[in-house]
């Protein structure tokens, strides 16, 4: 791997390596450009990761550690935050893709202009997105095969429309995935093979998924998920013009007098501070990290923060709403094995506006524990939690209970925020992630709507028992968008389609917070399509000379 | 701690004010560092050599021994003192969840009060009888400290046996985990059926 000094003014420094960051490396260094990549978390490799539950889920390996990055939460901006772990990141190279579930599916039409179809919606700021599905979807198919996804298109009549077939044919049928089809074809309604980000079969010079089950969660020792540290990381380092920098924790993004961006300041493993030039910086950060960056980055020149002359950054914060309806079955389906989903329904992504909200919903069938987990909460409420009873509830149960999973829209509510906490301070003394989050009333109306629909599904399943936890509002969040948004109006945007900050023009911000709308949950695939979308934009805007960036790269 | 009132979900995604709170609080710093100290034991265990207590003294051992037995009891099959639990504590609480030993103390202090307090002339925990220990873990059932003994006796019967638990895999081979490297379809039974319907169609469909 090439190796940049931090006082070399290379063209791009990229903070985050995850799955909007490691794209934009590749794209970028493939392009010709020299690159340095900030990741504050560790570069682990396929052999640290392990197939054991307590060192991996219950030591939080592969995600942030709250003693050392602690978060705080509070439901309004009139209350004052307290301590509590509010959302998690993966914080690692790779970022969150190294542990995901892998869900693929597309964002559809309707989620880029949602706000013209529906009107505005009381207590949201709906928008519709500068750009459209259409848009997109020549990166969605970039995405695709670029990074590996499994899939069958043209069995679900809700699909988008799209450009070319999966590069390789869905993962083999679970248990859950025949459960869910079968009820599902009962009711009239229609499943389809999930769209995984796992590879079904070897694929390029990667091998495909042998199913040993340490998936959602845990880093893949094989590297047949397709993580961006198994799929574009490598081929970024490969073209000896990307540097991926480990343990680099990005502080402060500096200026010059003219309001360029100069570079990014982080602190080193040893907390010793650094200073990266560039002629361009690109923040891929999350939906958290990135507006907290340019809220620590205020300066006399940008008192509210960088790229906040609109007050927005931070704002628009959406986690997407869920929910789940839990079963036990006669049969052992022993879940535990292979990657997680294998069935999808799509019918109640778009609903009747006549049911009065505003939302929408993806449905799968999954069983995500492991042994300690599932011992420790996967039972119904009127099991003992210690005992005989427990003991043979654990016994039958293991590998006889699923859930259904419902993934629904977050509404873009103005005051769910990511804010500098005024007093709780990080390791490194700076201040700490403050989330101030509510979710949208309507957001709870299409939580209890699928737990409904849920329960149809079970009941056409022969499940035993089923049991629902009830839908209450949301204090933690995995999915972290909007907190950026992207469009036309500076007034009422951070980002315009280019990416680009509308106040900053060598500043571009590319990740959840880019979204303006929630989708329905697995956002993961849209960040990617939006990532191959920047860099042609970022590519474009170089070649004309508006970034300082050499119009004619070397490719030496 | 709102008990069993949360979602499975929120459990995992909130573990550090899930169940089992104070002991899921810990950072688990050293867990890596203690891998080795796991595997030299464990082997030593495997050898045939007698599993030795580093932490607890021998009367603490059997009250621990005792709460964990009634969490995950023997009955046709084995439980948690088969699957030696207790000794999954001693030396967590020496290595990865060192900064544990205080509330393990505080919870273990707690068990002795309510034991003075309803049988007031016996000598320990351990010698009580089982219906004994029952009143005294039910009177502690909504506490933090149930919570530290439920987390560490589960953890201690289900982890992989290098983390010094799960002795013979008796908590893996009770809920039937089969934990080998990888897998093949079918999985399950309801998948293997759709299977099977699946080819048999294929196979009328056949002229």
């Amino acid at each position: 791997m090439r190796k940049f000094s931090p006082s070399e003014e290379v063209d791009f420094v990229i903070v985050g390596s995850g799955a909007a960051g490691g794209v934009l490396a590749k794209e970028l260094s493939t392009a010709g450009f020299r690159v340095v990549v900030l990741e504050q978390g560790p570069y682990l490799h396929e052999g640290d990761f392990q197939h054991n539950e307590l060192r991996t889920v219950f030591q939080n390996a592969l995600i942030i550690d709250w003693k050392r990055q602690p978060t705080t939460f509070r439901k309004t901006e009139q209350e004052k935050a307290h301590l509590q772990p509010a959302l998690m990141y993966g914080r690692m190279v790779g970022g969150g893709t190294v542990h995901f579930t892998a869900n693929y599916w597309r964002f559809h039409e309707i989620d880029f202009i949602e706000r013209s179809k529906r009107g505005p919606v009381a207590g949201a700021d709906l928008a519709d997105w500068p750009i459209t599905y259409a848009d997109l979807e020549p990166y969605y198919t970039k995405v695709e095969w670029e990074i590996g996804v499994s899939g069958q298109a043209g069995v679900s009549p809700f699909d988008p429309p799209r450009s070319k077939p999966y590069p390789m044919p869905p993962l083999p049928i679970k248990s859950t995935g025949a459960l869910l089809e079968r009820a599902a074809l009962k009711l009239g309604w229609h499943p389809f093979p999930a769209p995984i980000a796992i590879l079904s079969k070897n694929y390029r010079d990667r091998a495909g998924c042998v199913h040993c089950g340490y998936c959602e969660g845990y880093g893949c020792e094989m590297g047949a998920k397709s993580s961006t540290l198994a799929s574009v990381i490598p081929e970024a380092e490969r073209t000896g013009r990307c540097e991926i920098r480990p343990e680099s924790y990005a502080h402060e993004i500096r200026t010059d007098a003219a309001g360029r961006a100069t570079g990014v300041a982080y602190f080193d493993a040893k907390k010793r501070e650094n200073f990266q030039k560039a002629r361009a910086v690109i923040v891929s950060a999350n939906g958290a990290e990135t507006p907290r960056l340019l809220l620590l980055s205020k300066s006399s020149q940008f008192p509210q923060g960088l790229a906040n002359s609109s007050g927005l950054v931070g704002r628009h914060l959406m986690f997407n709403s869920g929910s789940e309806v839990n079963a036990q079955f006669e049969h052992p389906l022993n879940e535990y094995k292979s990657q997680v989903v294998t069935r999808v329904l799509h019918d109640f992504y778009e609903l009747d506006p006549k049911l009065g909200f505003c939302g929408g919903g993806g449905l799968d069938m999954r069983f995500d524990q492991m042994p300690i987990g599932f011992a420790l909460d996967g039972a119904p409420r009127d099991v003992p939690r210690w005992g005989a009873e427990f003991k043979a509830h654990i016994q039958r149960n293991f590998t006889r209970t699923a859930y259904v999973f419902c993934h629904a829209t977050s509404l873009p509510v103005p005051t769910n925020s990511i804010s500098l906490d005024p007093d709780v301070k990080d390791e490194w003394g700076l201040p700490a992630l403050r989330v101030t989050y509510k979710d949208h009333p309507d957001d709870l109306k299409t939580c209890e709507y699928l737990v409904a629909r849920a329960m149809e599904l079970l009941d056409a399943t022969p499940a035993l028992r089923k049991w629902s936890w009830p839908v209450r509002e949301q204090q933690f969040g995995v999915h972290l968008l909007g907190s950026c948004r992207m469009g036309n109006d500076p007034k009422t945007s951070v980002i315009n389609s280019d990416h680009r900050t509308h106040d900053v023009p060598n500043l571009f911000l590319c990740d959840g917070s880019s979204l303006v709308t929630s989708g329905r949950g697995q956002p993961t695939m849209t960040i990617q399509a939006l990532a191959f979308r920047a860099a042609d934009r970022i590519v474009h805007l170089a070649k004309r000379g508006e970034l300082g960036t050499p119009a004619r790269p070397s490719r030496s | 701690m709102e008990g069993n009132s949360f979602s499975r979900r929120g459990f995992l995604l909130q573990s550090v004010v899930g169940a089992g709170g104070a002991w899921l609080a810990a950072a688990w710093p050293g867990v890596l560092a203690a891998q080795q100290h796991a595997h030299h034991t464990m082997s030593a265990v495997a050898a045939g050599a007698p599993a030795k207590l580093e932490y607890f003294t021998p009367a603490q051992a059997a009250d621990v021994e005792a709460i964990a037995s009634l969490i995950i009891p023997t009955t046709d099959t084995p439980g948690a003192r088969e699957a030696g639990v207790v000794y999954f504590i001693d030396r967590s609480l020496r290595t990865f969840a060192a900064d544990q030993q205080k509330p393990f103390a505080e919870a273990l202090a707690l068990v002795d009060g309510k034991r003075k307090e309803r049988f007031s002339g016996s000598a320990d925990f351990a010698s009580l009888t089982t219906a004994q220990q029952t009143e005294i873990l039910k009177a502690i059932e909504d506490t933090p400290a149930f919570g530290t003994f439920q987390f560490a006796t589960v953890a201690g019967f289900l982890c992989n046996p290098e983390d010094g638990g799960n002795r013979d895999m008796a908590g893996w081979k009770l809920i039937g985990f089969d934990h080998a490297p990888t897998h093949s379809p079918p999985f399950g039974y309801y998948d293997a059926e759709y299977v099977a319907e699946q080819a048999a169609a294929r196979k009328r469909a056949k002229p």
